[in-house]
């Protein structure tokens, strides 16, 4: 390895070193600190943690989050496709799309909450609200953006509309259809979380609240760091899944 | 200036771009080349794609150092670019945001301070290469052909001794081509300019050439030089005389011969 | 919002209009008059849908405009605060980032833990930190701002075509140079992309600040109109929202990509 390479992981590991002294250093620890110390926080994720609740909340939060999710793509694919394919449809409906997508989802959080309570329902409504649009936006594009020269290509060799749609226009589809589901799926974890934290009964944003209100904070940074890792995670099986879905699929 | 000078040596040139791990790895671009180019010439440099012409110019250009020899512009040593270089490449690299104008006086600004005179050769350079009327127009307004014809105006901003063109009209049509080589013809002519041109158009070479020198396929290396014998006014007119179509052939034999060479290489290799 | 659809073949101006503006309108006319029609008819109570003309007649009512200006002052303010710190530094983390390896080498770890955090996550912390208030709110949409900013000028330098870059070079471009002249006004319209979705990012920073250290804007002017079920308010308060989103992302920046589109976009 060359000296650069070494130069590079030596201040990448000291700086991340000096970082987790700080950590571990500076917080007092003590009552009237809001932050608490390294050590406390591995503690709480260790052995003796409250993997119970951690588990318990964040199994609600992720079922909140695909159930909205798989709501929100249904939803968002088949509008998604009928507005791509009708310009009238497109015209008329477009620029409320494009309204209700400047309205940032989470705003919505409340209304939920009067319409379906505290429970996951008004979580996976949230979670379909906020990611129904950018499947929507990416699936219309998609359907709309198909090159009208293929179109052409095939209407001369007497595709029929069904033929077109199945062989020219839904495999073009794929590559949209999933950047769209790649925002979505960052979405509904967030969303799940940020209608937690509003007013629910179970859920990480839940407990999030709760520790900080009991002021035991060692357990709520160990949520967070938890979060970190699930986070990566929901990442990680993106990017699997993109592979796998562009490899099976026909794409561009 | 001393007129003992070259304008260009390539002496036991090689290029090896190195390997990365086990994915990539090291290849031999260009060996052993030697060549020199006197002032006032203009050099083609043919061959099969991939074979390194470009890695060349780019040595000469100072963006690569060579592996092994040496490249020495006007009798100095490169070590990195040079302002006596004006260089096209195949992408015309004009920068959307700036006019026509404005996009030849790049160099210039690099070099230093834009002075009059500069401004004046610009106009002049603009107004031979028929761009006239369109110094303010951005790029995109641009047809593939006029925005080469800037970019080669903009290789000679900055007054450069040394004009390295890189295949600058590989992307543009047949009849587009035939135009900008005639044109290109005269602008060397009146400025006086040295110029080397990477290619794989054969006729393009011959029609434009002083010398053609022929690289053989990877790793390159010089197979043969050809001087077409003809005066240096060049004209569309040429391209349909006999004399023309036979020192075109013989440079397309030579290159087929490299070929042909080939796999007899690749048996004694294997 | 006539700039929705390009206009093809060119044909008389109000044929035009009519034919860019009617869908939109038929749609927003036929769909507040079937809202309004099937909620009477089926008796539906208006606290599960307000009806249209409920939420015209709040959005009329002089105590509601009062409350809706001085909220929406409140949340653009946090917003805007909030855009321009974590935005700014975004976008210089993100040059830094590009400029030196091992600067990007040492962050790009943080940056992807970040990153893969649901930030909204720490807004209970930021609470606890900063209290309630502006400076909590600013701070939050800051940090949501921030990370799109950094991802979007990060990647809109490492794309800047490389001949671009070659021939700079080849014309003896010094690193200063390169980077004020090629990289930068090349990378304008990555970076003007992902400014939009910072400023986003930073309102909805505001308001979820605004829902959890409840003091002042539209976050807490939702929550207080959901607490006492008042449905049409709540409506009324996205509806202001929406078009504030709008306002921002759409027509602010719109027009700002246009611009930069038009100055810096490959020909």
């Amino acid at each position: 390895m060359s000296v650069r390479v070494w130069l590079r992981w030596g201040v990448l590991l000291v700086t991340t070193a000096i970082l987790l002294l700080c950590w571990q250093t500076l917080p007092t620890g003590g009552p009237g600190s809001t932050l608490p110390k390294l050590d406390a926080v591995l503690a709480a994720l260790g052995p003796g943690g409250e993997w119970d609740v951690y588990l318990r909340a964040l199994r609600t939060t992720l079922i909140e989050a695909f159930a909205g999710l798989a709501i929100g793509f249904v939803a968002g694919v088949v509008f998604g496709v009928l507005l791509g394919e009708s310009p009238v449809l497109r015209r008329g409906f477009y620029p409320y799309a494009l309204a209700l997508q400047a309205l940032p989802p989470i705003a919505l959080a409340p209304i939920f909450v009067i319409w379906f309570g505290l429970g996951v329902e008004s979580k996976i409504g949230l979670v379909a609200a906020a990611t129904l649009f950018p499947i929507l936006v990416s699936t219309m594009t998609g359907v709309a953006q198909t090159d009208p020269v293929r179109i052409e290509m095939a209407t001369a060799f007497a595709a029929t509309k069904a033929q077109i749609r199945r062989k020219i226009i839904f495999p073009g589809l794929v590559v949209p259809i999933f950047s769209g589901l790649e925002i979505s799926i960052v979405l509904s974890f967030l969303a799940a979380i940020t209608g937690e934290l509003i007013s629910a009964n179970a859920g990480v944003g839940v407990i999030l609240e709760v520790y900080q209100r009991d002021y035991r904070l060692a357990e709520e940074f160990a949520v967070l760091m938890i979060l970190v890792v699930v986070g990566l995670l929901l990442a990680l099986v993106t990017r699997i899944a993109r592979r796998a879905v562009l490899e099976r699929m026909p794409h561009e | 200036m001393a007129t003992a000078r070259h304008a260009v040596e390539l002496a036991g040139l090689r290029h090896v771009f190195p390997g990365r791990g086990r994915s990539v790895q090291a290849m031999e671009a260009v060996r052993n080349v030697d060549l020199t180019v006197e002032p006032g010439e203009f050099v083609s440099i043919v061959g099969p794609s991939g074979c390194g012409k470009s890695t060349i110019l780019k040595m000469i250009a100072g963006l690569l150092r060579p592996s092994e020899g040496s490249v020495r512009v006007w009798g100095e040593e490169v070590t990195g670019p040079r302002r006596e270089i004006g260089i096209a490449l195949q992408d015309a690299t004009l920068l959307p945001w700036r006019d026509v104008v404005s996009n030849c006086l790049l160099p210039v600004e690099l070099h230093g301070k834009v002075t009059d005179e500069a401004r004046e050769r610009v106009a002049g350079l603009l107004e031979r290469a028929g761009l006239a009327g369109f110094e303010t127009r951005r790029p995109k307004e641009l047809s593939g052909g006029m925005r080469q014809r800037v970019a080669i105006c903009r290789a000679l901003a900055d007054d450069p001794t040394l004009l390295l063109l890189d295949e600058p009209f590989g992307a543009l049509d047949a009849l587009t081509r035939e135009q900008m080589n005639v044109d290109l013809n005269r602008i060397w002519r009146e400025t006086g300019k040295t110029a080397i041109l990477i290619t794989h158009g054969i006729e393009e070479a011959v029609l434009l050439s002083t010398r053609v020198v022929l690289l053989s396929e990877r790793p390159g290396t010089i197979v043969d030089v050809i001087t077409p014998p003809f005066p240096p006014t060049r004209t569309r007119e040429l391209l349909s005389r006999p004399e023309f179509a036979e020192v075109c052939g013989q440079v397309r034999d030579r290159l087929f011969a490299g070929e042909q060479a080939k796999p007899d290489r690749a048996e004694a290799g294997a | 919002m006539s700039d929705v659809t390009t206009s093809g073949r060119r044909v008389s101006p109000l044929r035009n209009v009519v034919r860019l503006l009617g869908p939109p309108v038929a749609v927003g006319v036929g769909a507040v008059l079937l809202l309004q029609f099937v909620l009477a008819r089926f008796q539906i109570s208006g606290i599960i849908i307000p009806r249209p003309t409920e939420i015209f007649e709040v959005m009329r009512s002089e105590i509601f405009i009062e409350q809706i200006g001085l909220s929406v002052w409140q949340t653009w303010q946090a917003t805007l605060i909030g855009f321009a710190l974590g935005g700014g530094a975004g976008v210089l983390l993100g040059i830094g980032m590009n400029e030196s390896k091992l600067m990007r080498f040492v962050f790009y770890p943080y940056v992807v833990a970040f990153q893969s955090l649901p930030k909204i996550a720490l807004a209970p912390v930021f609470a606890l930190w900063l209290g309630f208030g502006l400076t909590m709110k600013f701070s939050f949409a800051a940090m949501l701002a921030f990370f799109p900013a950094v991802i979007a000028t990060l990647s809109a330098l490492s794309t800047v075509a490389t001949m671009r870059l070659e021939m700079a070079t080849a014309f003896g471009a010094r690193r200063g140079q390169l980077f004020m002249r090629i990289s930068l006004p090349s990378a304008v319209p990555g970076i003007v992309s992902g400014l939009e979705i910072s400023m986003a990012f930073a309102l909805i920073g505001a308001i979820v600040g605004e829902f959890i250290s409840p003091s002042s804007g539209l976050g807490q002017l939702l929550l207080t109109y959901s607490e006492s079920i008042n449905v049409a308010a709540e409506f009324a308060v996205l509806l202001v929202l929406m078009l504030l989103g709008v306002a921002q992302n759409k027509l602010l920046f719109g027009a700002v990509r246009l611009a930069a589109r038009r100055f810096f976009e490959p020909a």
